[in-house]
């Protein structure tokens, strides 16, 4: 009798690991599901949207930097061709410069090739040239056709450089080809969480150690979500980038930054439900310890 | 509570052992495109020119001008950007900053060394750029003859005008970086006051007359 009572709190205990061991391989891949949802949902937040380069442009003032860098150039320029230095002021005004930003973003989330239309800029350009000649009363000895031409384009070439964001045109096939994919990827995700976070909750018998095994995916989660962007920032390696252009640089450090502290929102809606799971867990599990003391 | 680390570890664990293979080529040429440190995005245009004592010209014209050596490290090397000098054609009219490389900054404010040649006393090719209609508009009167003077902040030089030449602006064969003697070559955009880029350039080449020869071995 003693025997068989043994073999049989052997096989309940033996049952009851198996059990534990299953259920802690579930909060696992609720752990490993959460964290990889939170990685698209951020992506789809920040790099996939064109409202988030707006923003980062917008809170590192882009626009103004490459207008005032934009300047400097055009004024070196007009400097080498002959022209008086405030002459740079006739053609690059700030509206159309923001305009031209607005067009090039535009067209990259877009899905459009994302080349800088000069077809305005040269028109101003070439009226501002007529202006100041007739302005000067220039003679046409010191008005080589082929020489404002070539000072035209060259400008054109100066104007697009400033508005394009290198690797731009290269980084938009692919967002644009991955854009679908991660939408799919983000259905899948939520389907498998909450299927993972059904089996979790309706096949445990006891209320307690259902809220537990939750409470170890979402802190898991939340956990593997939040240890990449701390130590990218914590490296300091995005304000190390080798850009020496002001304009690209406060707008790749606010971006980079903006998208890592962008996971600390699933972050905390992670640890808020964890936290709430723990409080359910220690609710039921001191219901439990009173009912079976 | 320590299931939430041991996923978090494992998680990291199989994406490092699943991912970096495939990524590690690519890290390795992202991380050179960052520095060990924060960007310094001003500039600091540095004035080095400090005029030395003119030793090389004589005082009257019966004697014959000293060969002084000067020692590169005896004397601050320019920095890209760094005005270290000035150029002077008396019979053009020239007189202008020298900085040490061709760019925007340099030929806005005077004239530059062209990047990839050499600096006075070097022994090598000097190219100097500038400006056609602002500080080499003067070398549209440039003969053979005249005298370029260069002031350092390690030593004075002086230079005669040997030949002009118009060319293409792509014309590589206008000049000989690699040349072994001390040569100096002073170049612009040409034809002078017009308004506009042009591609023609205007080569004054002069030969090397005096002043302190840079003793590369100390």
């Amino acid at each position: 009798m003693s025997e068989n009572k043994h073999s049989h709190h052997h096989r309940h205990r033996r049952k009851s690991r198996w059990r534990s061991f299953l259920y802690c391989l579930m909060s696992f891949f609720l752990s490993l599901t959460l964290s990889l949802l939170s990685l698209c949902a951020v992506l789809a937040l920040t790099v996939f949207s064109e409202d988030y380069m707006l923003k980062a442009m917008n809170t590192s003032d882009y626009s103004n930097t490459v207008k005032y860098e934009l300047k400097t150039y055009m004024t070196d320029l007009v400097y080498a061709s002959g022209f008086e230095e405030s002459f740079a002021s006739s053609f690059t005004d700030s509206y159309n410069i923001q305009k031209a930003i607005e067009n090039y973003i535009e067209s990259f989330y877009g899905g459009d090739k994302s080349i800088v239309d000069t077809t305005a800029f040269k028109q101003q350009l070439y009226a501002a040239v007529q202006n100041y000649i007739t302005e000067k009363n220039l003679d046409e000895n010191t008005v080589a056709s082929d020489g404002i031409t070539y000072f035209i384009n060259e400008a054109a070439d100066i104007y697009s450089d400033q508005i394009a964001i290198p690797f731009f045109s290269v980084i938009g096939k692919y967002i644009e080809s991955t854009r679908t994919s991660l939408s799919v990827a983000i259905g899948v995700l939520t389907v498998m969480v909450l299927g993972i976070a059904a089996v979790i909750f309706f096949t445990n018998r006891f209320k307690h150690r259902r809220y537990r095994y939750l409470c170890y995916g979402l802190l898991g989660g939340a956990l593997t979500t939040a240890v990449l962007p701390t130590f990218i920032l914590l490296s300091g390696k995005i304000g190390q980038v080798n850009l020496e252009t002001r304009s690209l640089y406060h707008l790749f450090v606010e971006y980079c930054s903006g998208i890592c502290y962008a996971f600390y929102i699933p972050v905390f809606i992670l640890l808020a439900l964890a936290a709430v799971t723990f409080g359910m867990y220690v609710k039921y599990y001191s219901k439990y310890r009173n009912a079976n003391p | 509570m320590i299931l939430p680390i041991v996923f978090c570890i494992i998680t990291y664990l199989a994406a490092a052992a699943v991912i970096l293979p495939a990524v590690s080529s690519y890290l390795a040429v992202a991380d050179m495109f960052f520095s060990d440190k924060h960007q310094a995005l001003s500039k600091e245009h540095t004035n080095i020119f400090v005029p030395v004592e003119d030793t090389s010209v004589p005082s009257d014209s019966s004697q014959t001008p000293r060969q002084d050596t000067v020692n590169i490290s005896g004397f601050t090397f320019p920095s890209y950007e760094d005005q270290f000098g000035e150029l002077m054609i008396e019979d053009c009219g020239i007189k202008a900053d020298l900085f040490f490389g061709d760019s925007w900054y340099a030929l806005r404010n005077g004239v530059g060394i062209y990047n990839g040649s050499a600096i006075p006393g070097y022994g090598k090719t000097i190219m100097i750029a500038g400006h056609n209609n602002t500080y080499f508009n003067g070398l549209k009167y440039a003969e053979k003859g005249q005298i370029v003077r260069i002031r350092t902040n390690y030593g004075n030089y002086r230079y005669e005008i040997t030949g002009i030449k118009i060319t293409d602006n792509v014309d590589s064969s206008a000049y000989d970086l690699d040349a072994d003697s001390e040569n100096l070559i002073l170049y612009t955009c040409y034809p002078f006051d017009t308004l506009g880029l042009t591609d023609q350039r205007a080569f004054i080449y002069a030969k090397y007359l005096s002043g302190p020869v840079i003793d590369k071995n100390h």
